[in-house]
């Protein structure tokens, strides 16, 4: 190999590895750059699919509105109703799960 | 001594990173972090993982790529990147979290200090005015200047209208106990002379004039730093609170309203225990009493914008930052050799530096 064929061929590879080196850090530029928008993908509020489904249904809305309201009367109903006499077991009663 | 060996082994886990953030904090972070990206200022081998950590580490090098080893010499205080105006402590910073439905859309870089760098120049008068009779006026008037470009300057002309407001209401007996007319008899000769003759305009053309004729080594450091500091700094305005327009950053103002003037980033005096260091005394105990203070430098990002208007607006945000640090750096060589002739001064006289040889009447009516 003359003098000349030999600085051709260091120079080729020199530049071979330049081009590399460009790809490997423009491949990385990528990857950084994907992972931030990932980040504030992550971060936008996700849409809650039971709300979804209720757009579509508005009715069931309703009446799930309506059992709320029937479960909160229950919750905080006073000692004296009688509605909450009728649905509450006694005081110290034990329940079994699933009985 | 030695102690015991304690019964606790605390792991040491390799490659994790030792702080997490909320969602919440790393969404703007993230934003933010493309953009510094787009510009070159981060780097893909600043990501660990952590969008906050990411912009920390690019803001980091930028930083210091700039001068901030030199500025840290002289002035302690932040330039921070943050997304509120003021320090909120954790119940503060939740509640307001709790009102925010959406993730912030606006950042800021907010530049503060903690103290003010203390510059007495008085002993460094002398030797400018050896060189030229002008010099002295010229070169405070170019300092000074360029100094209020990124901070709050408490000097002479700070001292006089506190002291004229606060002569208004004493009598003339109280008025000639008071520190106040010392402000003005303390006026150098060569300021008094010169002083008012001399603004910016007509400072600088004047020093770089006369840099080439000067002599003395201390002289010619001095203009040759001004005018590196004018230079850096050249086409930069301070970047007060109140310049942040409510329609680029709404909500802005809001926090602004109850905010107090921002405090001093430096206190230029004659000597260390002079009338306007009195004077100073006297405000300073009374700022932030009604409230934080604004900080001295702040300018908004709103990350509600298309990708290259958000990098037009971040690139101006970075090179101001950038002006601002590489300008006070040279400041910063300048308050150094003043500082140092001030040294020499006191070994000269006999004094101890920042003791002062008699009480001032500001210390007397504190006791």
């Amino acid at each position: 190999m003359t003098r000349d064929e030999d600085r051709k061929s260091r120079s080729a590879g020199s530049a071979g590895n330049g081009a590399t080196c460009r790809r490997v850090v423009s491949d990385q530029f990528e990857r950084v750059m994907r992972e931030l928008e990932a980040v504030t993908r992550q971060s936008r509020p996700q849409a809650d699919p039971i709300v979804e489904e209720l757009k579509q249904c508005p009715e069931a809305f309703k009446a799930g509105e309506m059992i709320g309201k029937m479960l909160d009367s229950l919750k905080y109903s006073q000692a004296n109703d009688p509605a909450g006499d009728r649905y509450l077991p006694p005081a110290g009663t034990v329940i079994p799960p699933l009985a | 001594m030695i102690g015991l060996p304690i019964l606790t082994t605390i792991p040491k886990i390799r490659e994790v990173r030792w702080r997490f953030c909320t969602r919440r904090d790393e969404e703007p972070a993230a934003v933010l972090g493309k953009s510094l990206l787009r510009l070159r200022i981060c780097q893909p081998a600043d990501w660990s993982g952590s969008a906050v950590d990411f912009v920390e580490r690019g803001f980091k090098r930028f930083c210091n790529k700039h001068g901030n080893q030199q500025v840290k010499k002289v002035w302690v205080g932040d330039l921070r990147i943050m997304d509120y105006i003021f320090d909120l402590s954790a119940r503060e910073r939740d509640e307001a979290e709790a009102e925010a439905e959406e993730s912030k859309t606006v950042l800021y870089l907010v530049g503060d200090y903690e103290a003010a760098a203390s510059i007495p120049i008085g002993a460094t008068l002398p030797h400018l005015e050896r060189e030229h009779e002008l010099l002295p006026a010229a070169f405070y008037e170019a300092f000074t200047t360029n100094l209020w470009k990124w901070m709050r300057v408490y000097d002479y002309a700070a001292a006089k209208e506190h002291a004229d407001m606060w002569t208004d209401g004493l009598s003339e007996g109280e008025i000639k106990e008071s520190v106040y007319p010392k402000v003005e008899r303390e006026l150098p000769a060569c300021m008094g002379r010169h002083g008012a003759k001399f603004k910016a305009q007509r400072a600088l053309p004047f020093l770089h004039q006369i840099y080439p004729e000067l002599r003395s080594s201390i002289a010619r450091s001095l203009v040759k730093y001004v005018l590196e500091m004018d230079a850096r700094g050249r086409g930069s305005t301070h970047a007060w609170p109140g310049n942040v327009a409510e329609k680029d950053i709404p909500g802005t103002r809001d926090w602004l309203t109850e905010a107090e003037d921002c405090r001093p980033g430096c206190l230029i005096t004659w000597y260390e225990d002079d009338a306007i260091n009195s004077c100073f005394d006297e405000e300073a105990q009374h700022m932030g009493e009604n409230g934080p203070c604004e900080p001295n430098v702040l300018l908004g990002i709103n990350l509600d914008k298309p990708s290259k208007e958000l990098d037009r607006q971040v690139k101006k945000v970075f090179g101001h930052a950038a002006a601002m640090l590489e300008s006070l750096a040279s400041a910063a060589k300048i308050v150094e050799t003043i500082r140092e002739i001030y040294d020499e001064y006191l070994r000269e006289h006999r004094f101890n530096p920042g003791f002062q040889t008699e009480p001032s009447p500001a210390g007397l009516w504190e006791e």
